[in-house]
């Protein structure tokens, strides 16, 4: 818009100037960072007000009078350029990427700013830092990129969830995702569909995103009202340049392969250290019908089941479902268009294959991005996206005895895959009964899910003051899950086959329109107020059915079936009202001041308080703008800034605030109702308080640059569950109670260490330190274990182990006095770890030399402690029925031992629960910071002069690593997750190259 | 013009307030509001159920209240490998125990519904009187089974705890209803139970015996005597029970299979009162059915079996003779290199995973009163004897001196005793039979659980005790 209005205000100065030429400058600008011709670029003659705009292929004509002797090129975002014109008729000139100006356009709610206006706290990532990346959703990409925001997959399965946070955890029961907003559609984040962990945002290609902004604090995400206090994340796609069409395509072809393996016991280690398992009970309660009636025979009756250490074979189970995955994108673009209508059109294919067998993500995307000005007054911009995304999953993330990543670690190591006859050996003796190559080959878990985010808006100039603007857009989706058991698995013999089907639809849209004023008064007071309604709506509906008794396993759907089983449906929703206004005024570009107010109403809240009133006001002073520090030359900018507002959090329940007769179960084919819960007419929004000091700056000339941020966010009237007495016949009511506090600092660097020649070296540093607590729950001290004043809201409280007892090889805990026990009971726990980081961050590092260029990215962060679930049963100190990590052969084994790992005990040691794997604590727990090299990248670009000669704009060529390296204490298979880690789908490593070609 | 501005802000504002209130209001669908739920009799009927789904979960009748007592005392145990289900149970770990408070109270609350709705508006008399005797049933049902593990029976208290648990008789409509409130003494609990019993009796006319009966009432009635050493009562309410059911006595004299087989058919011949499952959508499934615990996948019973981890101890199987048809329940199958006796009475029959879970057999019937006869002593003694030397008449074959001949009552008690763990093995009632009678477990290799041991009695949830300051925890937790 802004390209299109300087055009035209450039053409006007050519009609006034044609009299007075006396001779004619031509020439092309370019950027220097794509080598593209630069539409709508100005070139003006130095003190006089003649100029003229680029045209469409970047080329100007310009009569300059006689006398005048410089010329002055310059367009938004690029740094401007002065050229002397001396005997010269042609000036070809190429303008340089003003990268660190802070005239940076950045999104904000419903508007755009720049960069040195801002008074509030955005983090921006643009799409360049992650174009490319082989990433199957943005979210990922975010990750250690924009200070304040932790990213975390909650499983690692290609397309899988993840969850974002900004600026810690304020809500305990409410949701603590963001809020989306793509291209001004309000999104709906989190899954769709059961059969495999999913994203919703994976509908968006990531490489048609122009920019990520997120909105931290409440002076900039205010104006989201109830729906801000987690933040808001704003994604904005690629928008089409004037000029000639451009193509880009880019074909990437890559492998995915696992991070890590867990040692496990060989058969043989196994079958060693069941024998002295079984021995060890003999010796201890002597000959029973289970024990056996003598030494040799509880020997024999170890090596029946494991097998004789001497000739047992191996199966390493890990191996056997795990592979080398592929991946592949092919990625095409076109943008262009002329002062009227521009266009971005994109389609891409994505394919990842999961470490996993089985397991992969496939989608298709296809973009329109236009804009189109109808005349002076009216424009519209449209965005349409459609995706479709098939998933084939693995089972869920939890320690299910068919999923093949937390099973694999089990199952009994001395049983091969297939028997002799070469048929499956299965069922597989003991509690990881499934052979997980064939359950996993013979299961069928598919996700197919259509979406489309589109959006359409007109713009009306009503003056040039005032500007209307009406915008609706959609978020849709439809998602099918199939899932086939087939009855050749023994496990789901019993049902001679069953088949599971659900279609599940989102609608979510929404519908806003805003008015903006701006003025300008005595040139130094810049005034603009926006006001504005808007209406959302999200609509849910599922239905799924399920059948039995399937023919054989080559007839899979559900109209085979036998038996139909059951049919479920299922519908919410909920609706959203509101109005808000904000308003900025900066004064000469020195103190900087705005306002915001929202007022919402939501269907969720109580009858009594269903509409609710949030805002913001921050202001913000450029020092380096005051005369005395106009002389420091190396400062080029100094501004801080601070704001308060209030935000709300609205994610419960679409119904939290209703009493309800919900459906009761059934008996005997008959269908029950019960109250479901109680309601409460009060119910109302949580809000968050927060406080933010920021400080921007620029240094030396714009090689170093980035903000300091610090904020205080008290989250009151959490909406928790208030504990009701169970024998009310209920267990709690939705109330707004609880307060929860979070505080950080967060420094955002940008250097450029190196630019000399042709060799440039650019640093980007982002680090983010964070405290949270819980300053008060329902006026008891603790809800349970885990919610705890003045402790963080995500707590482990175990007891403490203390080792093995060097004499007799008993697992030993700390009871209260400090004192060994070997039962620990509940007044012995304690505070032993949170799984909330103290801190993280990310560090990039840019390398180029000419042609040649290296990003290096890596990621991390510490201070969390995870509760390693799965080690509670791997490290089972052979104790348990199935195999264990090779940690175990260190156990205790006669008395003087000093190891921490106790004695091996089939079963359970009269007198000694904790002895096994049957009592959580301290060993359990580990630190799992980490620090990863998330990403590298080693590209090459063709020479300009050989690129041109074929004809083409430019061909890069590259290969990037994903997770190549981690440094961590954390023995699970990966640090990376959140909280309890019992069968997550690990993330993966992945190696790609591709080519890109623009043309 | 800044003015003009502000002046369409606000008039939007308040219309928009206006009519934005009523854009806003949703409606569930699979749920409706408090107050259009019980207005008509459908949703009474519906309420109802969800009484007995409540007794179907696996925290209850569905698998811990039967495997549980099972387990907790002397009659079950866990195998070798297993899957970390009922391993600390086997082992009376000091916190493991039944943990039904929540759920039965929730049914509780939603029988108040009922008990308390005048169900004479809306239908016709017999229906009225039928659905308050079920909801009567239901709700003295669950507040013997929260007695039985919370608290000691009367006259059977340790140090003269006398606590049981919260009386609740009114439904909760509002937060302000779920008030706190203290335990109120056995005594008291157990008077509501006879009383709620006592009203339920006439009021029952149905004769579905996965539904409650009047000879269902009947039934449960004199079990909650006998808990509480009312003898003659007891004797009573039995003999009125026995004449009040259509349930009828299996012989396994001549077909020894005819025992086994009983727990296959649907209602089992000898249900007073049966909790049904439906195969498809009422099933605990592989994970939580009691099919899915006492049989091994692959093992041989054909088609069924799952996790095969909780066993019957050595020292019940012990107690059999081999003329017993009893015996003839077990099968011996290998579960990871460990040989061992397996119970079928779960064995799959309804669907898979899937058994109907018989609550109140005859065979207990006779038992209770052969138990309350022989208490009385005197004469009455020798008509015990008879009652349990005719259910043992049923279990052996004829030309087997099957008898039992005592005068010595304390003889004759054991030998109920054993009787019953011969004849209600892996339905429930092990632990509550010796608790109730004050005796101590008696566990193998792992030691006795005395009977003034605090792991007698279930742990009240912690997190309630914290809640409710009124709310005392049980000694010793």
């Amino acid at each position: 818009m802004r390209k299109v209005l300087l055009l035209g205000l450039a053409l006007l100065f050519v009609g006034a100037s044609a009299f007075a030429q006396s001779r004619v400058v031509t020439g092309t600008v370019i950027s220097a960072d794509d080598r593209l011709p630069v539409p709508g670029a100005s070139v003006t003659v130095k003190g006089s007000t003649i100029g003229v705009a680029t045209d469409l292929d970047g080329r100007y004509s310009l009569s300059v009078p006689e006398g005048n002797n410089v010329l002055v090129f310059s367009f938004i975002g690029l740094r401007s350029q002065e050229q002397a014109i001396g005997n010269r008729s042609v000036i070809n000139v190429t303008l340089e990427s003003d990268i660190t100006s802070l005239n940076e356009v950045v999104i904000t709610g419903y508007g755009t700013t720049v960069k040195r206006e801002l008074t509030g706290a955005i983090a921006s990532v643009k799409g360049e830092a992650f174009e490319n990346m082989p990433v199957q959703s943005f979210d990922r990409a975010l990750q250690g990129r924009a200070a304040g925001v932790q990213v975390t997959a909650t499983s690692g399965a290609p397309g899988g969830g993840i969850n974002v946070r900004v600026r810690g955890v304020g809500s305990i029961n409410a949701g603590n995702e963001p809020l989306y907003i793509i291209d001004g559609v309000q999104v709906a984040s989190g899954g769709l569909g059961s059969q495999a962990s999913n994203n919703l945002l994976n509908s968006i290609n990531p490489n048609d995103i122009q920019s990520i902004e997120v909105l931290k604090d409440a002076a900039t995400a205010a104006i989201y009202g109830a729906q801000a206090a987690n933040g808001v994340v704003i994604i904005t796609t690629k928008k089409g340049k004037a000029g000639k069409t451009q193509f880009n395509l880019t074909v990437q072809e890559g492998t995915v392969n696992r991070i890590r393996k867990i040692p496990v016991m060989s058969a043989e280690q196994l079958a060693t250290i069941k024998i002295e398992a079984f021995e060890n009970r003999f010796n201890r309660i002597g000959p029973s019908a289970t024990n056996g009636t003598s030494l040799e025979d509880a020997r024999q009756r170890a090596i029946n089941v494991y097998g004789d250490p001497a000739t047992v074979q191996n199966t390493d189970w890990q191996d056997a479902v795990y592979r080398t995955g592929r991946s592949r994108t092919v990625d095409f673009s076109a943008n262009g268009g002329d002062d009227k209508t521009k266009f971005f059109l994109s389609t891409s294919y994505n394919l990842n294959e999961g470490q996993i067998i089985k397991s992969d993500f496939e989608r298709g995307t296809v973009r329109l991005n236009l804009d189109h000005r109808a005349n002076e007054r009216l424009s519209f911009d449209v965005n349409m996206s459609l995706a479709t995304t098939t998933q084939n999953g693995a089972i869920a993330d939890g320690a299910f005895i068919n999923s093949p990543f937390f099973a694999a670690l089990f199952t009994l190591p001395n049983q091969p895959i297939f028997r002799e006859d070469g048929e499956y050996n299965a069922p597989l003796p003991g509690t990881f009964g499934y052979n997980l190559v064939q359950s996993v080959e013979f299961e069928t878990r598919r996700l197919v899910r259509n979406q489309t985010v589109s959006s359409m808006a007109a713009n009306y100039k009503i003056s040039d003051k005032l500007r209307w603007r009406s915008f609706i857009g959609i978020d849709y989706a439809f998602a099918r899950d199939d899932n086939y058991r087939d009855a050749r698995v023994p496990q789901f013999a019993p049902t001679g086959g069953s088949a599971f089907v659900a279609g599940r639809t989102l609608l979510n849209w929404n519908t806003n329109h805003t008015i903006s004023y701006t003025d300008v008064f005595n040139d130094v007071h810049r005034l603009s107020v926006l006001g504005g309604t808007e209406f959302r709506v999200e609509e849910n509906e599922e239905f799924s059915a399920s059948g039995q008794g399937f023919p054989n396993g080559l007839f899979r759907s559900l109209q085979n079936a036998a038996t139909p089983t059951a049919v479920n449906g299922f519908y919410t929703t909920w609706r959203l009202g509101s109005f808000f206004m904000n308003a900025k005024y900066d004064y000469n570009d020195k103190f900087l001041a705005s306002a915001t107010a929202r007022y919402d109403g939501s269907s969720r809240f109580g009858a009594n308080n269903r509409w609710g009133l949030f805002y913001s006001a921050a202001g913000a002073y450029r020092i380096s703008s005051e005369d005395f520090l106009k002389d420091v030359t190396w400062l080029e900018d100094l501004k801080i800034r601070a704001s308060y507002g209030v935000t709300g959090n609205s994610n419960i329940g679409n119904f939290a605030s209703r009493a309800l007769f919900g459906s009761g179960g059934d008996y005997v084919n008959l269908p029950g109702i019960r109250p479901s819960q109680l309601g409460n007419d009060d119910l109302t929004w949580e809000r968050a308080e927060t406080w933010n000091f920021g400080l921007d700056f620029a240094l030396f000339g714009n090689r170093v640059y980035g903000s300091a941020e610090v904020y205080d966010r008290k989250n009151k009237d959490l909406l928790l569950n208030a504990a009701l007495p169970n024998d009310s016949g209920f267990g709690s009511i939705t109330t707004n109670i609880g307060k929860v506090q979070n505080q950080g600092i967060e420094l955002e660097l940008n250097t450029v260490n190196i630019d000399r020649g042709n060799f440039k070296w650019s640093t980007a540093f982002n680090i983010s330190f964070q405290r949270n607590e819980i300053l008060e729950l329902d006026g008891r001290e603790n809800i349970g274990n885990t919610l705890r004043v003045g402790f963080p809201v995500s707590i482990y409280w175990q007891a403490e182990y203390a080792g093995v007892n060097p004499a007799d090889g008993r697992a030993m805990y700390r009871d209260t006095l400090n004192n060994i026990t070997y039962n620990p009971q509940g007044r012995d726990l304690k505070y032993v770890g949170s799984p909330l980081p103290r801190g993280f961050g990310g560090l990039t590092n840019t390398f180029s030399y000419k042609g040649l260029s290296l990003e290096v990215f890596f990621q991390g962060q510490w201070g969390n402690e995870n509760l390693n679930n799965t080690a509670f049963f791997t490290d089972a100190a052979g104790g348990a029925g199935w195999n264990q990590t090779v940690s175990q052969l260190g156990r205790w084994r006669q008395p003087g031992d000093i190891t921490s790992i106790p004695k091996a005990y089939e079963g359970v040691e009269p007198g000694v629960t904790g002895s096994r794997a049957n009592t959580f604590s301290t060993r359990q727990i580990e630190d799992a910071s980490y620090i990863r090299l998330k990403q590298v990248t080693l590209g090459y670009n063709l020479p300009a002069s050989l690129v041109s000669r074929m004809n083409l704009r430019a061909v890069r060529f590259f290969v990037q690593g994903i997770n190549l390296l981690t440094f961590t204490a954390y023995t699970g298979f990966d640090p990376e997750i959140l909280a309890t880690d019992i069968g997550r789908y690990p993330q993966s490593k992945q190696l790609t190259g591709g080519l890109t070609v623009s043309f | 013009m800044k003015k003009i501005f502000n002046i369409i802000l606000l008039g939007s504002l308040v219309l928009f307030n206006v009519g934005c209130d009523d854009a806003l209001v949703t409606e569930p669908r699979q749920s409706v509001s408090a107050e259009v739920a019980l207005t008509d009799i459908t949703g009474v009927r519906s309420l109802i159920i969800s009484g007995y789904d409540r007794l179907q979960g696996a925290g209850y009748y569905g698998q811990q209240m039967i495997l549980g007592a099972e387990t907790l005392a002397d009659n079950a145990t866990v195998t070798n490998a297993q899957s970390n289900r009922y391993l600390t149970w086997s082992i009376n770990n000091f916190g493991t125990h039944f943990g039904i408070w929540a759920n039965a109270y929730a049914g509780i609350n939603e029988m108040n519904f009922i008990i308390n709705a005048d169900l004479n508006s809306i239908t016709t008399t017999a229906e009225a009187n039928q659905l308050r005797g079920e909801a009567l049933f239901l709700r003295a049902l669950m507040y013997f089974d929260l007695a039985r593990v919370y608290g000691y029976e009367p006259g059977r208290e340790v140090n003269g705890f006398q606590e049981s648990v919260i009386i609740r008789e009114q439904p909760t409509s509002t937060s302000s209803q779920a008030d706190f409130r203290p335990r109120s003494s056995n005594q008291e609990v157990y008077a509501i139970i006879e009383r709620d019993l006592n009203e339920a009796i006439p009021l029952l006319t149905g004769t579905n015996r996965f539904r409650v009966t009047t000879g269902a009432a009947r039934a449960l009635l004199s079990r909650v005597y006998l808990y509480q050493s009312k003898w003659q009562q007891a004797e009573e309410m039995a003999t009125s029970a026995l004449a009040n059911t259509a349930a009828t006595m299996v012989d396994a004299s001549v077909n020894p299979a005819a025992y086994r087989l009983s727990f296959a058919s649907a209602p089992h011949p000898e249900s007073v009162f049966e909790l049904a499952y439906n195969a498809q959508t009422e099933t605990l499934g592989f994970n939580e059915s009691l099919n899915s615990l006492t049989l091994r996948q692959g093992g041989p019973v054909a088609g069924s079996g799952g996790w095969g981890d909780v066993i019957p101890t050595q020292d019940l199987l012990s107690i059999f003779l081999p003329e017993d048809s009893r015996i003839e329940n077990f099968i011996s199958d290998v579960k990871q290199g460990q040989t061992a006796l397996f119970s079928r009475k779960y064995a799959g029959t309804v669907g898979p995973f899937t058994d109907n879970v018989p609550l109140i057999r005859l065979s207990e019937l006779y038992l209770i009163r052969a138990e309350a006869r022989v208490r009385q002593g005197g004469a009455k003694l020798v008509e015990g004897l008879a009652d349990l030397n005719f259910l043992r008449s049923r279990r052996f074959p004829s030309t087997f001196a099957f008898q039992v001949v005592t005068t010595n009552q304390q003889e004759a008690i054991d030998a109920i005793f054993t009787e019953r763990r011969l004849e209600l093995f892996f339905e429930g009632h092990r632990f509550f039979d010796l608790k109730r009678t004050g005796q101590d477990i008696r566990k193998g290799a792992t030691g006795a659980v005395q009977f003034s041991d605090t792991r007698v009695l279930a742990p009240l949830p912690q997190a309630q005790v914290d809640l409710n300051p009124l709310l005392n925890q049980n000694p010793g937790y």
